[in-house]
């Protein structure tokens, strides 16, 4: 009993300040706030009236600030009053409401927008960084000010800097820009800052990287794709990459693309797993379905410089006895789509067991970047099927006199 | 005298021969005209099947081509002592019919610097201070707008001219 007893004298004045405290809050939320939690602030109807209106809004607002100068709403109101008539004590409550409510929305919204009004872009643009930090579903709106910013002469250093603190918002920023058309060159030179630092995303990468293929811009493209490898993965990159199928192709670039759309769509299945009798190595296994065929089940982006070469591989054909078979072709691709074919292989039909196959390739000037895919047999754009599985293992494309 | 003795004068003509149709069923190799040194980092050479990674003391022959990625350098040391220094992303061509500084000189650049490509992008002065537009709590500026595309135009031209294949 003594025990328990104890602790009181010392309790007594504890809640004896609390309760003050307490009381002192709800009279003062009671005076600033209504039940619903709002601030007792005017309406915004009449906030938002210019400043020759009604003296007695402001003096409200005024009024609403005297009794807590620490509420950001109504400096937020205020500052918008005096913007345009007086700008310097507009910044100032803006300033103010900043400090108080640093990851606040309309608070962040509101300054960065006064401050790109103003011409102060560096400042907006700090502001605005909090804002796609803090609020995702800004960044839609918000990434195109800061790549005009970040992307020009006045804003290279804050780029630096982001890259260096490279917070979580960087690689969608990244994306979005490439997606919205930013020139992938300026892109790739930054990216490669990203990707040397290993910040970067495959997200990144593949848009970059796609993009400057479609430009035409294959030098680029496959440097920027080279910085993207493992150590072990440069060690033969060949012309063909990846060409035993040993590792799980990553879909960019300049590795193997297999088709990923059902198989009742596109009357095959691409993947790659261990091969019969290869000692448990694997290869590339179509499976086709004998329905009509839609697409193209495995390709690769090449870059090749002109001149001769000669293709090599394994194949392994079962059952392949509907249609007029399947061949490897080799095409120019120019603005981003396959074109004319340069060298084809022969075609797979009927059945076999592990057989080398090989064609000559002669890549023409002007062709700087190319596709390797497989194809149904048939004139071009003619419906084709097929049916049966064909295996395909040991890409190799040799420079040859 | 038995007939292993016998057969001697025989065998060093005979090896001769065969190592000279060996030889001469090779493929000429071209010779070596230089090697890397100081590798860092990931560095590749083209090869008859495609770019491969490039060790110390590597042997280049004329033509085949030397790619460092990032954080990678090398230098290529030609066997007359002329040094070429390959900085990350560059690329650089074996050939033997320049002077040194004229080699030096070749070693390219394969993605634009940083630097330079921000330059382009700012040159047309298009920032948002000037065509950025806020209304009310909703920003909103078409990505064209602001890109500085002109400034672009310039640098894709630029790097549009470097169409050589990487391998």
């Amino acid at each position: 009993m003594a025990a328990l007893a104890r602790p009181w004298p010392a309790a007594v004045p504890i809640a004896v300040v609390a309760l003050a405290i307490a009381w002192r809050i709800l009279v003062v939320n009671g005076v600033l706030y209504d039940l619903n939690g709002r601030p007792h602030l005017p309406s915004p109807s009449t906030a938002a009236a210019p400043m020759a209106e009604p003296p007695e809004a402001s003096r409200l607002l005024a009024d609403a600030l005297r009794s807590n100068p620490a509420e950001v709403a109504a400096l937020l109101m205020w500052a918008a009053e005096a913007r345009d008539a007086e700008p310097e004590r507009a910044e100032r409550a803006y300033r103010v409401a900043v400090d108080l409510a640093p990851a606040d929305r309309d608070v962040l919204n509101s300054a960065a927008a006064f401050f790109l009004a103003r011409g102060r872009v560096s400042e907006a643009v700090d502001l605005l960084q909090r804002l796609v930090d803090q609020y995702p579903d800004t960044r839609e709106q918000v990434f195109p000010l800061l790549a005009g910013y970040f992307f020009s002469a006045e804003g290279a250093n804050a780029w630096h800097e982001v890259a260096a603190r490279n917070p979580p918002w960087v690689a969608s920023f990244v994306v979005s820009s490439c997606e919205h058309g930013l020139d992938p060159s300026v892109l790739a030179a930054l990216l490669v800052k990203r990707m040397a630092a290993a910040a970067a995303t495959q997200s990144e990468i593949a848009c970059v990287v796609e993009r400057l293929r479609a430009a035409g811009r294959w030098n680029e493209a496959y440097q920027l794709w080279l910085n993207s490898l493992s150590r072990a993965q440069l060690a033969n990159v060949g012309f063909v990459f990846n060409g035993g199928f040993e590792t799980a192709p990553a879909p960019t670039g300049f590795d193997w693309t297999l088709s990923s759309r059902p198989e009742r769509e596109t009357g095959y299945a691409a993947e790659i797993v261990r091969a019969p009798g290869t000692g448990g190595r694997q290869a590339l296994r179509v499976a086709y379905t004998g329905k009509r065929q839609y697409g193209v089940p495995a390709a690769q982006y090449l870059a090749v410089p002109p001149g001769n070469y000669a293709f090599a591989g394994m194949a392994r054909i079962e059952r392949m006895t509907l249609g007029r078979g399947v061949q490897w072709t080799i095409r120019c691709v120019a603005e981003g789509k396959p074109g004319a074919v340069v060298a084809h292989s022969e075609r797979f039909i009927g059945s076999s067991e592990w057989q080398p196959f090989g064609f000559d390739v002669a890549i023409p000037a002007g062709c700087d970047g190319q596709v390797l895919q497989l194809e149904p047999v048939g004139p071009e754009g003619s419906v084709a099927f097929a049916g049966g599985t064909a295996w395909f293992d040991d890409f190799v494309l040799r420079r040859v006199p | 005298m038995s007939i292993i003795h016998r057969l001697m004068p025989l065998v060093a003509p005979a090896l001769a021969l065969a190592l000279a149709s060996h030889a001469w069923a090779q493929p000429a190799q071209p010779a070596g005209v230089a090697h890397l040194q100081h590798v860092t980092g990931n560095v590749l050479v083209s090869k008859e099947t495609g770019l491969a990674s490039g060790s110390e003391s590597a042997l280049l022959t004329p033509g085949s081509r030397v790619i460092t990625t990032a954080n990678s350098e090398v230098t290529v040391v030609y066997d007359n002592g002329c040094e070429v220094k390959l900085k990350p992303n560059q690329r650089f061509e074996v050939v033997t019919d320049k002077p040194c500084s004229m080699l030096q000189a070749r070693a390219e650049s394969i993605l634009a610097e940083p630097a330079a490509a921000v330059a382009a992008a700012g040159s047309t002065g298009a920032l948002v201070a000037t065509s950025g537009l806020v209304v009310g709590s909703s920003v909103a500026v078409p990505l064209a707008a602001v890109g500085g595309l002109a400034g672009l135009a310039a640098l894709q031209s630029t790097r549009e001219s470097q169409a050589v294949s990487p391998h």
